[in-house]
């Protein structure tokens, strides 16, 4: 795993603080997608849903992903939670990696920079998505 | 013991030949399936944007119609299911062992007993959506 690259005198929490939230968050990830499935089988659908549509309304509850539910207020809110963490969980974990495998320290910061850059960019594309349907 | 001389010198076969044992399979799948995940969620929200954002230009929606036929083929979504099932089990077994330090000498019951929810949790799905279509 990545190495602590923190100074004694000036100790930053960023690592802890960003490993706290990949726990909390992939725990979210869990119950999120667990009170989807219920939803979808037992209040929208009931047990009209196939496999493939379950799976994709588990993994990102937008009405584009269901033939049963349409498009509201608390799903947008919702499925945008969802995928705004995900992103974060997916770009820190994408931040680890390259911490483990660029040796310049150089390259790291600028690859790192451009980690941030696309988080930012998906950030807005996914608010656009979500709230314009 | 593996210092930084070592791991400089660490080629493929080295690599391929270190018995990390379940440990190592499970850390190297959560990579991959983690690494896997990223891109999927990364293609998928930018086809969505290009297909349904406005964006004009026959060259671009060319491109992102690619991409959806890409991901919405059955190989692809069984991979997602696979992905996001394992990365989600692993992960709920990171977070016991970190909760919990002392399950750490039961590692590789932990694991096997991922296994065995994964392996129903993923095939049950996967045989369903190929038999009927996703």
């Amino acid at each position: 795993m990545s190495v602590y690259r923190g100074s004694h005198k000036n100790p930053s929490h960023f690592e802890l603080y960003a490993w706290f939230y990949v726990r909390v968050s992939g725990v979210l990830f869990l119950l999120m997608g667990a009170f989807d499935i219920l939803y979808i089988n037992l209040v929208a659908g009931r047990g009209s849903v196939g496999a493939g549509e379950q799976m994709r309304w588990a993994f990102f509850p937008i009405s584009f992903h269901s033939s049963v539910v349409s498009p509201n207020t608390f799903w947008q809110i919702w499925s945008f939670l969802l995928v705004s963490m995900a992103i974060t969980h997916g770009l820190n974990g994408l931040r680890i990696i390259l911490d483990d495998y660029i040796r310049h320290p150089l390259w790291l910061k600028w690859l790192q920079a451009t980690v941030w850059l696309t988080w930012a960019v998906f950030i807005a594309m996914t608010t656009w998505i979500v709230f314009s349907f | 013991m593996l210092n930084y001389r070592t791991y400089m010198n660490l080629n493929l076969w080295k690599a391929l030949n270190y018995k990390g044992g379940t440990g190592m399979v499970a850390w190297l799948l959560h990579r991959l399936t983690g690494l896997f995940i990223l891109f999927f969620v990364g293609f998928h929200v930018l086809a969505a944007f290009i297909a349904y954002g406005g964006i004009e230009g026959n060259a671009i929606l060319s491109v992102a119609s690619w991409i959806l036929a890409v991901y919405e083929s059955t190989t692809v979504q069984i991979i997602v299911l696979f992905s996001v099932l394992y990365h989600a089990l692993n992960g709920m077994r990171i977070i016991l062992m970190d909760m919990w330090p002392g399950l750490m000498a039961f590692q590789k019951e932990i694991f096997w007993a991922e296994m065995a929810l994964f392996v129903p949790l993923f095939l049950i799905p996967a045989v369903i959506m190929i038999m009927r279509g996703i």
